[in-house]
């Protein structure tokens, strides 16, 4: 029976396994669900806890807070709620440790909801104009970059080797590029 | 979307370490652009070293992972409980058999000493004095020499007629507790030994002589090895008194025991005589039961006619 089980979980959607999880409390279901993700928690807290030890360590940490918290709460998102679970475990670890003021990151503020409308938009013919109207409107560096990314579908290194930026650079030019887009779609009623 | 896909650790490594083609990279960073968490994830993976992440993450995967008893039988309950009981039942039966199977191995090993191959002859009939200090002789040199395992053996016993030629000459020693069971048994008539050769010498009788070597040990009658000689002395009787010219021939047989312990398989390895051969052959299969090789190695006999 457990064999059963194991096997028709693993291809569950989060927000069913969420469910499961929810109904059952079954840790084996939690844990199917998080190793989805646990490479992420495990990046992302070396990114903040800059010790790849600790970061380990907070690994397991995030997992037994989830534990209890996914017993209580709605998540409608799994992979958004938990990275925002495994930073706010960062910044409070480091509060802790190094009693620095950190503001808590504010849950629901979801930047990427943003990015993926705008991919969308991107990607839709009809509005091709406008938005080669807008691209006309960046700056030098972020038009290049953004044009080799979005509409020639180059990687950061093969841009990096035409445009000669360095890679940091390209990433954070398509990355403003996007931004300054949106608002000027959105400013021409797109 | 079916399954929420996430990149996974490998393949963050791939990209960084550009063992991905430009299509794939473009694609991770396309939805790096969407994902900050992937974006964030990454920028730590950049930071660390690539071997301790792997450690990590697969002391992670261990910690969290299936192997996590204790969720199991949180989730069995009473739901489950026939399964406990029968898989505590599986234990018993299986130690049962474990168990079996030790015992019997000690009855067998109980006889054939070890698994080397030491020749010996005994004779059965007659004086028993002779080939016993001879045995002992060899059993002491045996004793003596560095052990080699399953290694056909063939020892030349000075002063007696030594059937098959030697083969491998590699030394075999038998532990002290063989040689005191051989001794014990020796006593007796017949010596259970990994390899034993039975003759009997009586020029009246003119009884055969068969020798018996084993690559392994164990298979061995299960009646003796006195009541086997008796019977193949008795058969090779017969068969020469049908066809004298048998005398003199002398066949050399390899065989399996099947589980009834009949003889089976049985090869001719050697002859100096084919119809002579086939006799043997007719003599072997008729033998009394042999108890089967625990390792199911072949056996050898040696018939004298």
């Amino acid at each position: 029976m457990a064999i059963l089980k194991s096997i028709t979980k693993t291809n569950l959607p989060d927000a069913e396994l969420v469910q499961l999880y929810q109904q059952t409390q079954q840790q084996d279901i939690l844990a199917e669900l998080y190793l989805r993700y646990s490479d992420l928690v495990y990046g992302t807290c070396v990114k903040y806890l800059k010790d790849q030890e600790i970061a380990k360590d907070a690994v397991i940490d995030v997992y037994q807070e989830l534990v209890e918290k996914l017993k209580k709460h709605t998540v409608e998102n799994f992979k958004g709620w938990l990275y925002m679970v495994t930073k706010n475990h960062c910044l409070m670890q480091l509060r802790k440790d190094k009693r620095m003021p950190t503001s808590e990151f504010q849950p629901g503020f979801m930047q990427s909801e943003d990015f993926s409308h705008l991919e969308a938009v991107m990607e839709k013919e009809q509005r091709l104009d406008s938005l080669e109207v807008c691209i006309e409107q960046l700056q030098e560096e972020q038009k290049n970059s953004v044009r080799l990314f979005y509409l020639e579908n180059k990687c950061y290194n093969e841009i990096s080797d035409i445009t000669g930026y360095e890679w940091n650079k390209v990433r954070s030019l398509i990355q403003n590029g996007k931004r300054n887009l949106k608002i000027c779609m959105e400013k021409n009623g797109n | 979307m079916a399954i929420n896909s996430s990149y996974n650790h490998s393949e963050i490594q791939r990209y960084l370490q550009n063992q991905m083609s430009p299509s794939e990279m473009h694609s991770f960073e396309k939805e790096m652009m969407k994902d900050p968490f992937l974006a964030d994830a990454l920028e730590g993976f950049q930071q660390s070293d690539a071997n301790l992440s792997t450690q990590h993450i697969a002391e992670i995967n261990q910690h969290i992972g299936p192997k996590k008893t204790e969720a199991k039988v949180v989730g069995l309950s009473s739901s489950a409980k026939w399964l406990r009981v029968a898989a505590i039942f599986l234990v018993l039966v299986g130690a049962g058999i474990v168990t079996y199977k030790i015992f019997n191995q000690d009855e067998n090993s109980g006889f054939a000493a070890v698994e080397q191959s030491t020749n010996l002859e005994v004779d059965s009939i007659g004086s028993a004095e002779k080939p016993l200090a001879q045995q002992r002789g060899l059993l002491g040199k045996a004793a003596n020499d560095n052990t080699l395992k399953s290694a056909p053996v063939l020892k030349d016993i000075p002063g007696l007629q030594n059937a098959p030629a030697p083969l491998a000459t590699s030394e075999s020693a038998l532990d002290t507790t063989s040689l005191a069971m051989l001794d014990s048994s020796a006593q007796g008539q017949a010596a259970r030994l990994g390899e034993a050769t039975i003759s009997s010498a009586r020029p009246p009788k003119e009884l055969s002589r068969s020798a018996m070597t084993k690559n392994s040990s164990a298979s061995q009658p299960k009646d003796g090895w006195v009541h086997f000689q008796t019977y193949v002395d008795n058969e090779v009787d017969k068969a020469k008194e049908k066809n004298s010219s048998y005398s003199g021939n002398k066949v050399e047989l390899e065989f399996s025991v099947d589980n009834e312990g009949s003889a089976t398989d049985i090869k001719i390895v050697n002859s100096t005589n084919s119809e002579v051969a086939k006799v043997a052959v007719e003599i072997l299969r008729k033998s009394p039961r042999w108890t089967p090789s625990t390792n199911n190695a072949k056996a050898r006999l040696v018939i004298n006619f």
